[in-house]
């Protein structure tokens, strides 16, 4: 049954995987009683809880770790975006018209995909760390790791210089919603690549 | 000696659905069970980390089942109530006897 392996994998973020799949299964026996709505409203629901008690039982554990996944996510972007810009850069000059004028390289127009690019990747990266950091409550730490970045988004809003900006517009909230959905399906892709590596042979 | 736990009202509600429940305490049945004795429906999320959270205090005890099909394969998680979790709820049930000593209540009278 698809919705039960869901609602396994999303679980076993939060909790080990004997207790996932039992939560999971106790959701799927009672689904043909209380119907769709209330199996997905409560797979979230129960999720939402053990990750808030993931978070109260070793709340500076967790922050500490969100603190060192964010570094991390952006240690992999610049890693992977400073090749991209320079090869970028290299065949702009490569292919300029008159050898003697200097290059024309436009940031501004491949930035938005270079970030998204990076982003996505390091996201899985991200993914593939709290595998192995944080076994059974990659959740959590991922949203610490989505909190801590939104907190000092905002700011420096207003301190990038020429943005003019202290507010998030719309179509900035919009790409952070998509970003955000993208990105964790990237790094859960990360979790479960990881936790196949990991496991025992012949499972 | 070590004390006895104290317990949340809640928590309270969970051990004693566990107990009457038997050997068939697990996570629909003791559901089932609060909703059937108190008329509330409790939040699968609020049910599953008190479970955890009894279990981290050796007040519960919990064992793996075999796969049903009616469950998408996965096996269910029976608990028990262990022998520190019984004394805690006694003490409890005991406090509240003392608390309801001498009341009148609608419908209910202590002695």
């Amino acid at each position: 049954m698809r919705k039960a392996g869901i609602a396994e994998a999303i679980l076993s973020l939060t909790t080990s995987r004997d207790h996932a799949a039992s939560i999971a299964g106790d959701l799927v026996q009672q689904a043909p009683f209380k119907g769709a709505t209330w199996f997905w409203g409560s797979l979230v629901r129960t999720t939402a809880s053990l990750t808030w008690k993931a978070f109260a039982e070793a709340p500076v554990r967790v922050t500490g770790l969100a603190l060192l996944g964010l570094f991390l996510q952006m240690f992999y972007m610049l890693v992977i975006q400073v090749p991209i810009v320079l090869l970028h850069l290299g065949l702009s000059t490569a292919r300029r018209p008159v050898p003697s004028q200097p290059a024309e390289f436009n940031f501004a127009a491949t930035a938005g995909w270079e970030y998204m690019f990076a982003f996505l990747i390091a996201s899985y990266l991200i993914g593939k760390w709290l595998a192995r950091r944080a076994p059974q409550k990659e959740l959590v730490v991922y949203v610490g790791v989505w909190f801590v970045a939104h907190i000092l988004w905002l700011p420096m809003l207003a301190l990038i210089p020429g943005l003019n900006q202290s507010v998030p517009s719309l179509a900035d909230l919009t790409m952070d919603i998509v970003a955000t959905v993208i990105g964790g399906l990237c790094v859960f892709a990360g979790v479960r690549s990881m936790r196949r590596r990991m496991a025992p042979v012949g499972e | 000696m070590s004390a006895t736990p104290l317990l949340g009202e809640f928590e309270q509600v969970v051990l004693l659905a566990i107990l009457r429940l038997g050997e068939d305490a697990y996570g629909v049945t003791i559901r089932n069970e609060i909703e059937h004795c108190t008329g509330r429906e409790p939040a699968p999320g609020a049910l599953y980390t008190t479970l955890d959270r009894l279990e981290e205090k050796g007040l519960v005890r919990s064992q793996m089942g075999d796969p049903t099909p009616e469950r998408g394969g996965r096996a269910k998680r029976y608990f028990a109530v262990s022998g520190k979790g019984v004394k805690a709820v006694t003490h409890a049930m005991r406090n509240y006897q003392r608390l309801l000593e001498g009341l009148e209540l609608p419908g209910l009278t202590y002695a």
